[in-house]
């Protein structure tokens, strides 16, 4: 499984090491293509060699398989010189002899290094939520094999997801397909407060519902009850204090970049690897991109931003010049048939309209966010038809005045742009 | 084996050609009569649609008296005790009737009857007084008898055709046709319009003659004096069977003066005038064929005049394809006519003469014998107005939309102290009005006859029961007869018993004075009346089996046998256009007849045209700034409305034309009777109804929209609206000056549909900012209605949303359009419809253009359109030469 170095022509190849091996990496393969001046050498964590992390909730589900959402096969990463070693885990780098030493011992030199180590759940400093058994977060296919064996072994086992962000309310989708008693837990009133308002976070809610899943908003955990294993949650709920029996209790109140390789080797961090525009960290030899990386001040738990992340380092491993700018957030989200697309701000600002169209009976709502003629926001519920030509207006930053009368209901009828360039939205 | 569906053989109620209707059971198919002489089969899009037409929605079915309902006992009681107490306060000239040339010829003859003889009041006038009382007149004048000389077959073997004042292509369809078709059969043949619009007719004219509004008569007038000076006048004619000739001519050279100066004053091109007149002295056999362009001014007996001196100078008179030749608006104008249905007539073709008075008083045994001229229509009202009449019943008409100054005609009636209103319909302008309305049996219930423009008298067959309490007007009226004292004379059991006496009193010591003559039908019993096939009178010894042509033999009912010149000095009208005003003309449209309470139950005759609007040429447009598809307001002294601008050059530069038929209950505000002044024509009484002076103004709305709802809950509370009914409930277009959202929330409470159940699903669109609002209500998977108001009316068509209302179940992708009112598949429907027959949009029809068709016939074979009633025609070739 260790090819070295690969030789085409008479000059060796430049040794492009990546660590990590999550939806950053495969998207930075995929925009590298076949036509590179690198060897490539991928070290992951993970016993797998690659997955679709954004299908971890129908895996955990029981709606896919990890076959089928690992997508890449052997001659995938062979015709771009990608050589993958899974189960490595890097444990330093030595940053002067630029080479990385792995657990196992191993040494790997590198002319580039690119750190794509992602994020882990944060879990909350609650009593019992270090010591319990069947507490965790959710996001990796180890958490999602915990998750599953723990519903398999108890039928109708009670679970509490805390957090109703994008991940929690997948989570709580995935458990409740395996069976479990799930309730849903949010601090706040509106669900995926980020992403939606309240008329779109109640059409969620009733969704979720309608899949048996209790949903508590305004509901703040206190701390974990339980002997070894998790037994309850106490819960604070308009200032009463009451027990949700449980378990297994998953946090999904957000992620803490994995930065400690890189601050270990002394690169510059704050909440993650901070790089610049080229993904470059303060060593110009080491990269970093994706869940793990800070750029001007933001980190990253969306795919779109680490997806055009990819592009540009790809671009510039490929000796282009290219520099990276956030994108719009943009979020998606399928629970029980109810789509959600979300992009940019959710509520008006200052001088910015809002356009919203609602079936709420049919579970369909759309709200358009727009400041001087250009899309600024956008939410879909229910219908996402066409979402992606959204994503392109928002991002061209084109004036749509001209299709305004239209914009909630046939955006793509009479306009050029109907098939223009694909927008990548995962 | 299956029994066979029978069939009823009747008459169209609509228009003066007077149609033969073939109807399939109780309605289930019409079809025109191909025995009938009148259309030979044909029928025009109105007549098509006649079946839907006949549901009981807005019917009057009840006698209602003070707004309560009673029985027909107590209601003809009520008329009765009124009547009487007003004759016995304030004596006969205080009592009136006005009519209608819907009622069958028995209703007419039962009205005139009671008023003239036994309530003693000549206080009897109808709406053909708005139709062809000039027509009436002009024929008196000339021929001594109100006689149409010709027939249909006339315009087969005409060599021109001059149309005056005719939309023919739009009114009578069915004769425009044979029009069409003559003109193909032989291309020898000419077609002149007269008319200042460019209409639908147009499009079978050789040439249009778009002459300054009014100047008809100087044109005519301008054609008799050249016939005079080119030797074209038949002498031997003029000598052996006229009088007045000198006169006439000296007024006519002396009024058109030279060729130059007719061009100049009747604004057209002198070369086009001589065209004209050299196709008519080329061509013996010439039909003029005038309608309400003529009749219906303030000198219009001179202009029907006019026509027939030059139809008199040229001898071509009651001839195979020649004759002066009114075409009446109504299906019964000509029947009213005949019985003396009209305030100026006394009965059967007899004035108010002293021997006329007592013969029709013997025949009658009357006791209360009117003896002078009663008031006609727009002095009638007058005087309803001014509290000389106190007492006055209504029948079969809607005065408070069709009659000038209609604000003027809703106040009088407001405050006269008794308005009975009979009518078939329950909510109508004029019924509103009403202290007692008595529910009318309608077309296929009503059994009786009509006569057509051809003096053809035909049946109208019942086929259906009458609903409701619904009974003939001929027998409320009896009743009230009878209620009177008079058991004898209206003692009648059978509409035939009617038709009897009325055909007896046109006999009654007549010895071929009077024209019409049906003492051949006198005989008639029951069984006869119900056989009575379609004849065209007189009826009697000499012509047992009818006559097809009157004054063949130069013989005419004067004192001398005389047909008469009539000197005429053309007046324009006296009441130009001051400094930004415009000229209103005023019309039918082609799918619509009258004030629509018949027409407007049709869903598919909205199609063509469903709102109402003011043409307008683009010069006119541009100075008043308006723009195509605005509102605007047309307006003057009299009152104002609000109509949808049309920009077309088919108007003439400051003329405008706003179509007749909307009222009350289709459209907020666009009654244009209101605008007309009250200026008549001092001989015949007729309004002069297409000119008026008017300013127009672009109308400030905030929004515009539509509402679609499976139930009519009320009328919209906004500036603008204007209604048409679809298949399963209604449609109306909106727009208002008030705030959007407030309009919104207003508005919304009109969507509903009958019976109660859960609250339906509402569906929501807002661009708060933009003042775009759109609400949908979805009910167990069906549409129940919507509401889309935009600030500049920018929405989708409602056909799709419309045609929903059919729908029992929505697909998922429909439901998901429905915000955005267009089919999911993004195929925009066929565009407005044009073809209403086969309901074929224009944008299927530019489709075929577009894929390679040619021609009208082309577009037949690949659409259908145009093949049935064929009034879309001169659209079709519009699209093909656009």
């Amino acid at each position: 499984m260790i090819g070295e170095t690969v030789t085409s022509g008479h000059r060796p190849r430049r040794r492009l090491v990546i660590v990590g091996n999550g939806l950053a990496t495969d998207s930075l393969i995929g925009h590298l293509g076949t036509d590179h001046p690198w060897s490539v050498r991928v070290l992951g964590d993970e016993p797998v060699r690659h997955y679709n992390r954004i299908m971890l909730s129908p895996l955990l589900g029981g709606e896919t398989d990890l076959p089928s959402i690992s997508p890449r096969d052997e001659s995938w990463y062979r015709a771009r010189r990608v050589t993958v070693s899974p189960g490595k885990r890097v444990t330093g780098i030595d940053r002067r002899r630029r080479r990385v030493l792995c657990e196992d011992g191993e040494w790997v030199d590198f002319h580039t290094l690119v750190l794509a180590t992602g994020a882990r759940a944060s879990l909350p400093p609650l009593p019992g939520v270090d010591t319990l058994a069947g507490v965790g977060g959710f996001r990796s296919l180890e958490d999602a094999r915990r998750l599953r064996e723990r519903c398999q072994a108890r039928p109708g086992a009670r679970a509490v997801v805390v957090g109703a962000g994008l991940l929690g309310v997948e989570a709580a989708v995935g458990l409740r397909r395996l069976g479990a008693d799930v309730t849903l837990v949010h601090r706040r009133p509106v669900l995926m407060n980020r992403q939606l308002d309240a008329s779109a976070s109640a059409l969620l809610r009733a969704a979720l519902s309608d899949r048996g899943i209790r949903v508590r908003t305004g509901c703040d955990p206190r701390r974990l009850l339980g002997a070894t294993s998790v037994t309850g949650v106490e819960v604070e709920e308009g200032g009463v204090s009451r027990t949700l029996p449980a378990d297994l209790v998953v946090f999904a109140t957000g992620i803490t970049p994995n930065r400690e390789l890189a601050r270990a080797a002394g690169l510059e961090c704050g909440a993650g690897v901070r790089v610049d525009a080229a993904l470059c960290t303060s060593d110009p030899r080491i990269r970093a991109l994706g869940e793990c990386c800070e750029f001007q001040g933001n980190t990253y738990g969306l795919v779109a931003p680490v997806r055009a992340q990819a592009e540009v380092l790809a671009r510039v491993l490929r000796g282009e010049t290219a520099r990276y700018r956030d994108p719009a957030p943009l979020t998606r989200l399928k629970v029980s048939g109810l789509d959600i697309h979300t992009l940019g701000p959710v509520d008006a600002a200052e001088g910015q309209q809002t356009l919203w169209l609602s079936d709420a009976a049919a579970g369909v709502y759309k709200k358009l966010i727009l400041e001087n003629g250009r899309l600024r926001g956008v939410l879909l519920v229910g219908d996402v038809r066409h979402s992606q030509w959204y994503a392109h207006a928002l991002q061209s930053g084109r004036d749509l005045g001209a299709l305004r009368d239209i914009l909630l209901t046939h955006p793509t009828r009479d306009d050029a742009h109907e098939t223009g360039l694909p927008v990548e939205v995962a | 084996m299956a029994a066979r569906i029978p069939v009823t053989e009747t008459t169209c109620p609509y228009c003066g050609v007077g149609c033969g209707v073939a109807v399939q059971g109780a309605g289930e198919a019409v079809a025109g009569l191909e025995s009938h002489p009148a259309n030979r089969g044909r029928l025009c899009v109105k007549g098509a649609a006649l079946h839907d037409t006949l549901d009981l929605r807005h019917r009057l079915l009840y006698p209602e008296v003070d707004g309560a309902r009673v029985g027909w006992d107590t209601a003809l009681d009520a008329v009765t005790r009124r009547l009487r107490d007003t004759l016995a306060r304030y004596g006969p000239d205080s009592v009136a009737c006005y009519g209608s040339g819907q009622l069958l010829t028995e209703d007419y003859y039962v009205a005139n009857k009671l008023m003239k003889g036994f309530i003693g009041s000549a206080h009897m006038d109808t709406n053909s007084r708005l139709c062809m009382a000039s027509a009436v007149a002009g024929y008196k004048r000339a021929f001594g008898g109100d006689s149409v000389p010709g027939c249909y077959e006339d315009l087969d073997q005409a060599d021109l055709l001059v149309l005056a004042g005719s939309n023919a292509a739009w009114t009578h369809p069915v004769l425009y046709q044979r029009m069409v078709a003559a003109r193909k059969a032989r291309p020898d043949v000419r077609v002149v319009v007269i008319d200042p619009r460019r209409t639908a007719t147009c499009d079978l004219a050789d040439l249009h003659l778009a002459l300054r509004p009014g100047a008809d008569g100087l044109l005519f007038n301008g054609l008799l004096a050249w016939l005079a000076r080119h030797g074209h006048l038949d002498r031997d004619y003029i000598r052996d069977h006229t009088r007045g000739f000198q006169d006439a001519l000296a007024r006519a050279e002396a009024d058109s003066g030279s060729l130059a100066d007719l061009a100049r004053r009747c604004d057209l091109r002198e070369a086009d005038i001589e065209r004209f007149f050299h196709w008519f002295a080329e061509r013996p056999r010439t039909v003029t064929f005038y309608s309400q362009g003529i009749n219906q001014s303030a000198t219009g007996t001179d202009k029907c005049n006019a026509i027939i001196n030059c139809h008199l100078a040229t001898g071509r008179v009651g001839k195979p394809g020649a004759s002066p030749f009114s075409i009446t608006g109504q299906p019964n104008a000509m029947g009213g006519r005949e019985v003396g249905g009209l305030a100026n007539q006394l009965a059967a073709h007899m004035d108010f003469a002293a021997d006329d008075v007592d013969r029709v008083q013997r025949f009658w045994n009357a006791p209360n014998m009117a003896s002078e001229p009663g008031l006609k229509a727009v002095d009638l009202f007058q005087a309803v107005a001014d509290g000389r009449i106190r007492f006055i019943w209504i029948l079969s008409t809607n005065p408070l939309v069709s009659l000038p100054e209609a604000d003027r005609v809703r106040e009088a009636l407001r405050r006269c102290p008794t308005v009975v209103v009979s009518d078939c319909m329950g909510d109508t302008d004029t019924v509103r009005m009403a202290d007692i309305k008595l529910p009318a049996c309608t077309w296929g219930e009503k059994n009786g006859t009509v006569t057509n423009s051809e003096r053809c008298i035909s049946r109208q067959r019942p086929f259906l029961e009458a609903p409701g309490e619904a009974r003939p007007d001929w027998w409320a009226l009896a009743g009230v007869g009878r209620r009177l004292g008079y058991a004898e004379a209206f003692g009648w059991r059978h509409p035939a018993q009617v038709f009897a006496e009325h055909a007896a009193l046109s006999g009654f010591e007549n010895d071929g004075r009077r024209a019409f003559d049906i003492s051949g039908l006198a005989a008639l019993d029951q069984a006869g009346y119900d056989a009575l096939t379609p004849v065209r009178w007189p009826v009697n010894r000499h012509w047992p089996r009818g006559r097809r042509r009157l004054f063949d033999d130069g013989r005419f009912h004067t004192d001398d046998g005389r047909a008469r010149f009539v000197p005429i000095t053309a007046a324009l009208p006296d009441d130009p256009p001051g400094a930004g005003e415009l000229i209103m003309n005023t019309g039918r449209i082609r799918d619509q007849w009258h004030t629509m309470t018949r027409t407007g139950k049709s869903p598919r005759l909205l199609q063509h045209i469903g709102e109402p609007f003011v043409a307008l040429h683009p010069r006119d447009a541009r100075r008043h700034r308006i723009e195509d598809g605005q509102l605007a307001h047309v307006e003057n002294r009299l009152g104002a409305i609000i109509v949808r601008a049309r920009i077309t050059t088919d108007q003439r530069p400051g003329e405008l034309f706003v179509p007749m038929h909307w009222s009350s209950p289709f459209s907020a505000r666009a009654r244009l009777g209101a605008l007309v002044p009250a200026i008549t024509d001092p001989l015949s009484g007729q309004p002069q109804s297409k000119f008026a002076r008017v300013r127009v103004t672009p109308c400030a709305v905030r929004w515009q929209g539509f509402l679609i709802t499976r139930v009519r809950r009320g009328d919209p509370d906004c500036l603008y609206w204007s209604y048409s009914p679809l298949p399963g409930g209604h449609l109306f277009e909106l727009a208002g000056d008030d705030e959007p959202d407030r309009a919104r929330r207003r508005l919304a409470t009109l969507i509903g549909e009958a019976g109660q159940g859960e609250a339906p699903q509402w569906l929501d669109l807002q661009d708060p900012t933009a003042g775009h609002f759109r609400r949908v209500a979805v009910r167990d998977g069906r549409l129940i209605g919507a509401l889309f108001i935009h600030p500049a009316g920018a929405l989708p068509e409602r056909d799709w949303l419309g045609g929903l209302l059919q729908r029992d179940r929505l697909e998922d992708d429909e439901r998901r359009a429905l915000l955005g009112g267009e089919a999911p598949d993004g195929g925009a429907g066929d565009g407005p419809v044009v073809c209403t027959c086969f309901q074929v949009g224009e944008r299927a029809i530019r489709a075929r253009i577009d894929a390679g068709d040619r021609s009208v016939e082309a577009l037949g074979r690949s659409l259908r359109c145009g093949t049935n009633c064929g009034s879309c025609l001169p659209e079709l070739k519009q699209l093909l030469d656009g």
